[in-house]
């Protein structure tokens, strides 16, 4: 008897029940008490464009969107929660302005490979100075900064969600920018740069939201420079490989090898690569920190055999570190470009350029492999599998940076 | 009609009560996936009628004819997938009732299901058309809405879908 009755319910859903689209009065009726956790669940669902838009809706809206910490949190979230984007810059067609591309939005879904071109204003500064040569050089938080090479004393740091630029200058000596990050005590970024004098180097910090650059005090005894690479960032402070001692050129600085700068008191320390030492530059070279889980990773391309072992800092004050990953390139079970690439590689000395591991997430790390392409390593199942470039007419060739990246709403001044 | 008959193969009748005073009733292992239902269930409030006060007849219709769908063994992926794409094809307005229904009841996947389809209806639209759905009046002074339009001209650009549906 209950299942009649249910049947005639259904019969009646096209008869009586019509979809069609109702008087206004009834929306008020129906929509006033929709509540914010509902709201905030389709605003949540929104691409971002939409999601902008919708701030336009009614200050209680914009509440919710703009100024309300929980959507910038629930954005964080998301993008932690899922995998950080694949960025392109693409070199080729830098003179008609830059050419950014946001691959792998869709990487788990089997069927196709999401990627599209970023919307950048064309009124923005790293469209019009594209005659600087202006080099995607970090991505943090959802912030790009691009290092302009012509006047090499100008950055321009840029999100691409809410399309903030911001260009920062300095007067400084000659050095390198070692970070663009995002301190979490204070929510600002920043930028850290070492200046070089003979043997010497000083460390300075920039407070996009303050515009000063500020001398570290724990940097006048500091001589040691670090890699080009991304920082590391776990436990409140950044890493990165060391490269060299300013005071001691030809000493390696295994005990040194990686350098670390503390975000809250803004002290740069060392610590040594875990491992034998190696005494080596050239090694040092093809050394790179990661971030696994919350935990430092520490991973070495072994140069003479392909193979790159990977460390975790399991205990970070105690320093103590676990091999725990071994991935060999020459396996051509798991590399089906093995081959190939030895061939490549053996005609030239210079590997380090050639293979970059640039992130891992989800027990899967990211590789580019100059001439090769993107894939993904998953670390337990020792798996691989290529990501496919967007299409472009002339290909990709050699002259693109893979950067990791994630949407964020970060405000950077 | 209400009573909670028990059968040979132990099968359960819950009779759910709409805001109309119209009664359904409804296996209650189909019932179940609303967890609020769940819950009053397993306190045992479900003896006579479960009254929802706040789902009209249409919406509690819909919402049966779904939690019938995705419960019964016979149904097959390919027929709840497009039952599924029948469904959010329904009117935004009854969307959104039904969305709000599915809050009250607990029923994670309607939930999930309406809410993709309320942002996807309404993610080409103009803040004009958004307000209209929502039934929301701008409290924005003519000069903040100029400022809000500035901040990012960018996300105003494009073919925008004016369309109240």
């Amino acid at each position: 008897m209950a299942l009649e009755c249910f049947t005639w319910t259904t019969e009646l859903l096209g008869s009586l029940f019509p979809a069609i689209w109702k008087g206004e009065e009834e929306i008020t009726e129906t929509f006033e008490r929709l509540p914010d956790c509902l709201i905030i669940d389709i605003l949540s669902r929104l691409p971002t464009y939409s999601l902008l838009r919708c701030r336009w809706v009614c200050r209680h809206w914009r509440a919710l969107v703009s100024s309300h910490d929980y959507f910038i949190t629930l954005y964080d979230d998301l993008s932690r929660a899922s995998r950080p984007l694949i960025l392109l810059q693409d070199y080729l067609t830098i003179k008609h302005g830059q050419d950014l591309y946001v691959v792998g939005e869709n990487l788990n879904n089997k069927k196709k490979v999401a990627f599209k071109q970023l919307y950048l204003r064309p009124e923005l500064m790293i469209n019009k100075y594209w005659d600087h040569q202006l080099v995607l050089t970090y991505s943090c938080q959802g912030v790009l900064l691009f290092g302009d090479l012509k006047w090499q004393s100008t950055y321009y740091a840029f999100n691409p969600i809410t399309q903030e630029e911001v260009a920062v200058q300095h007067t400084l000596h000659p050095g390198y920018l070692c970070a663009l990050y995002f301190c979490p005590y204070t929510r600002q970024f920043r930028l850290l740069y070492a200046q070089v004098r003979g043997s010497c180097c000083q460390y300075f910090v920039y407070i996009f939201r303050k515009w000063t650059w500020r001398k570290i005090r724990s940097s006048s005894s500091f001589n040691f420079l670090s890699s080009g690479d991304t920082p590391a960032v776990v436990s409140g402070a950044l890493h990165w490989i060391m490269d060299h001692d300013l005071e001691k050129k030809d000493i390696p600085p295994c005990a040194n090898g990686i350098m670390v700068f503390r975000m809250d008191k803004e002290e740069l320390s060392t610590i040594p690569h875990p491992g034998s030492m190696c005494n080596s530059k050239r090694r040092h070279r093809t050394m790179t920190l990661l971030v696994k889980d919350d935990s430092l990773c520490f991973c070495n391309l072994l140069i003479s055999n392909y193979v790159v072992d990977i460390w975790i800092l399991k205990v970070y004050e105690m320093r103590i570190w676990i091999k725990r990953y071994n991935i060999d390139l020459c396996d051509e079970r798991i590399f089906p470009f093995s081959l190939y690439f030895m061939e490549i590689s053996s005609l030239t000395s210079d590997i380090c350029g050639r293979i970059k591991l640039l992130n891992i997430q989800e027990g899967e790390l990211l590789l580019h492999l100059l001439g090769q392409g993107l894939f993904l390593y998953n670390l337990d199942h020792r798996t691989v599998k290529r990501i496919e470039l967007p299409p472009r007419q002339s290909g990709w060739g050699l002259w693109y940076t893979p950067m990791p990246y994630m949407k964020s709403f970060l405000a950077i001044a | 009609m209400a009573e909670a008959s028990s059968s040979i193969t132990e099968k359960f009748f819950l009779t759910l009560k709409s805001s109309d005073g119209d009664e359904f009733v409804l296996e209650e292992s189909i019932a179940i996936q609303s967890i609020t239902i769940k819950n009053m269930v397993e306190d045992g409030c479900s003896s006579s009628v479960i009254p929802l006060s706040k789902v009209d007849t249409e919406t509690l219709i819909k919402v049966i004819e779904y939690m019938k769908m995705h419960s019964s063994t016979s149904s097959n992926e390919e027929e709840i997938e497009n039952f599924d794409k029948k469904f959010v094809s329904n009117s935004i307005n009854t969307i959104l009732n039904i969305l709000e229904a599915a809050n009250f009841l607990d029923i994670n996947n309607l939930l999930e299901l309406c809410a993709e389809a309320v942002a996807n209806r309404i993610k080409n639209k103009t803040p004009e058309a958004v307000r209209k759905i929502f039934n929301i009046t701008s409290d924005f002074t003519p000069e903040e809405e100029a400022e809000i339009r500035n901040e990012t001209p960018w996300a105003f650009e494009g073919n925008l879908d004016h369309s109240l549906d």
